[in-house]
């Protein structure tokens, strides 16, 4: 066995030791971490108002789009995502970090007839539109944590407060965040699995894969820009198509400034940092009870949610409410959801109501294991809670 | 402005550049230095220990090794070839000698990841951040005689490491 020299050895220590990063590399990321050090504490306008009451005003279907445009910040960003397994790869999510403005799709779930949230990305701002919501553009602004939504027909303009949403970063450094989440599982995966057609065209796949979460980058094998991202996680399966970087864009069509004409109406809240277990049974109740007609929902993904509106609406008509009432219903339904998007307990949170009626007993809907805790809380179709060690949990 | 705020700060206006190629000579990669950048300074920015330091830029230089090298041992990826924007300045090779050298850095970086704390901490220091027996042992509080001891045992080491994965390259 030729044993390697120490000189050579010393050698290549010697090489490693006069490699250099470029110029340009080291200026943005000195650049990134003194914004980071200096983030100042973020003051908002006492006037700021809050995401409910937008439905005092406007279409209870646009509760929905409403929620999940605030809610689905996150998911959505996170699609945007780079590794540095292999060059290749790092080529192909180049354009992705490096890009001013952005415009792609986003479709979340596998099923036929889901709406399609149209993005247009400049900076930390994202002017989003959703196919089963007609006539709304929603701009939001990361930096500011505030979503001005505009209505044309009406000619009306609400602004929403994010606040609470606290860990709402801009959407550089979201992306950055969730590579050094993927980078930190031990699991964590590159995989180059060759040419791929889609329509006829040849596309260079990448998958990337730590524990539960799958990403998956089809990108022109010429050009290494993406041209679609799929990310799988146990509860959530979005698809991003259409992706066009570094486009010119409109700045104006960003602006947080109300357009001519609209009159802003006053808003209401969800108080995003409250996320409790009370709160996500009723709306459970609401679901079964009001949308559902006396059923538990088949899902409570993120998918479903977004299709929600117009069943939400004739729900609310069956149950011929006074448009207070409504209004007060879909607050209370909107505040439960913070518990399942925003999850702070153990793991991952199970739903199981497909063919659950209301008022079962005897069946498990709904468990998970709050933080720190040895037992779990299932919730069950009469919507009572029992404390359940983990051997006794449904299966 | 917080003390430790400002500590952090004149320490990326003093030692930025120098914990950032450090960063990026333990890496090989780009994206994953410009990450690993920020989470030092989130960590050095979160950490008492750092508020005590005599030397906080020895301390950075640690927390930045052992978070580089961190990364390099939790990397599954057998093979990687360093960023073309990594180049030895003025060194131009064909592509075939960019993979061969590529290979071997990477190799000789994960041998020296699996190192003990103490002995990457020198190797590091002595071969790669080129800095003298006397400056090592400043910045860890040991003899120099000591280092060199470990210093010398890590290279042994270390061409068992890479000999062995040599020979299994040439058997393949």
């Amino acid at each position: 066995m030729s044993e390697l020299n120490e000189k050579e050895l010393l050698n290549r220590l010697e090489a490693i030791s006069q490699l250099a990063p470029a110029p340009s590399a080291v200026a943005r990321d000195l650049q990134r971490v003194r914004q980071t050090i200096n983030q100042p504490t973020r003051t908002r306008p006492v006037r700021e108002q809050n995401i409910w009451r937008i439905i005092m005003k406007t279409k209870l279907t646009k509760i929905a789009a409403v929620l999940i445009i605030a809610a689905g910040i996150v998911a959505v960003s996170s699609l945007f995502i780079k590794t540095s397994s292999t060059i290749a790869f790092a080529d192909v999510v180049k354009p992705i970090l490096n890009a001013r403005t952005a415009i792609l799709d986003i479709h979340i779930g596998s099923g036929k007839n889901q709406p399609v949230i149209h993005d247009e990305i400049m900076g930390s701002r994202i002017r989003r539109t959703v196919s089963n919501v007609q006539g709304t553009d929603t701009i939001i602004d990361l930096e500011q944590m505030k979503i001005l939504a505009l209505t044309h027909a009406e000619k009306t303009a609400v602004y929403v407060n994010l606040d609470g949403l606290g860990n709402l970063q801009n959407y550089l450094e979201l992306l950055r965040d969730t590579v050094a989440r993927m980078q930190d599982k031990a699991e964590y995966q590159v995989e180059n699995r060759g040419l791929q057609q889609i329509e006829g065209k040849d596309y260079i796949v990448f998958v990337a894969e730590s524990e539960k979460e799958t990403i998956t980058i089809w990108a022109d094998p010429k050009t290494a820009l993406p041209v679609r991202i799929e990310q799988k996680t146990p509860n959530m399966q979005i698809a991003c198509d259409n992706l066009q970087f570094d486009i010119p864009l409109d700045e104006s069509l960003f602006s947080m400034e109300v357009p001519d004409g609209y009159v802003i109406q006053a808003a209401g809240g969800i108080d995003f940092k409250k996320s409790s277990e009370s709160d996500f049974i009723e709306t459970l109740r609401i679901w079964a009870q009001i949308i559902e007609d006396g059923q538990f929902p088949d899902s409570i993904n993120l998918e479903d949610i977004v299709k929600i509106g117009p069943k939400f609406d004739q729900g609310l008509k069956r149950a011929n409410l006074t448009k207070q009432q409504e209004t007060e219903i879909a607050l209370r339904w909107g505040q439960g959801l913070v518990f399942i998007r925003f999850f702070k307990g153990q793991g991952k949170w199970h739903y199981a109501g497909k063919g659950v009626t209301l008022g079962d007993s005897q069946t498990p809907i709904f468990w998970y294991q709050p933080k720190d805790s040895p037992t779990w809380r299932v919730i069950y179709g009469d919507l009572r809670v029992e404390d359940v060690a983990p051997e006794n949990l449904p299966q | 402005m917080q003390d430790r705020q400002k500590r952090i700060l004149e320490l990326l206006d003093n030692s930025g550049v120098r914990l950032h190629a450090l960063l990026a000579r333990l890496t090989l990669c780009e994206h994953t230095t410009g990450d690993l950048m920020q989470e030092l300074f989130i960590k050095l920015g979160s950490s008492s220990a750092f508020d005590k330091a005599r030397d906080p830029l020895a301390y950075a230089c640690r927390t930045a090794i052992n978070l580089a090298l961190d990364w390099r041992r939790r990397r599954k990826i057998a093979f990687q070839q360093w960023d073309e924007n990594f180049l030895p300045v003025g060194d131009h090779p064909s592509a075939l000698d960019h993979a061969i050298r590529s290979e071997e850095f990477q190799q000789t970086l994960d041998a020296i990841a699996k190192l003990s704390e103490l002995a990457r901490s020198v190797i590091v220091m002595r071969y790669i951040e080129q800095q003298s027996y006397d400056e090592i042992a400043r910045h860890l509080g040991k003899k120099p005689q000591h280092l060199r001891s470990v210093s010398a045992k890590a290279l042994a080491q270390m061409r068992k490491l890479l000999t062995k994965e040599k020979n299994l390259v040439s058997n393949e």
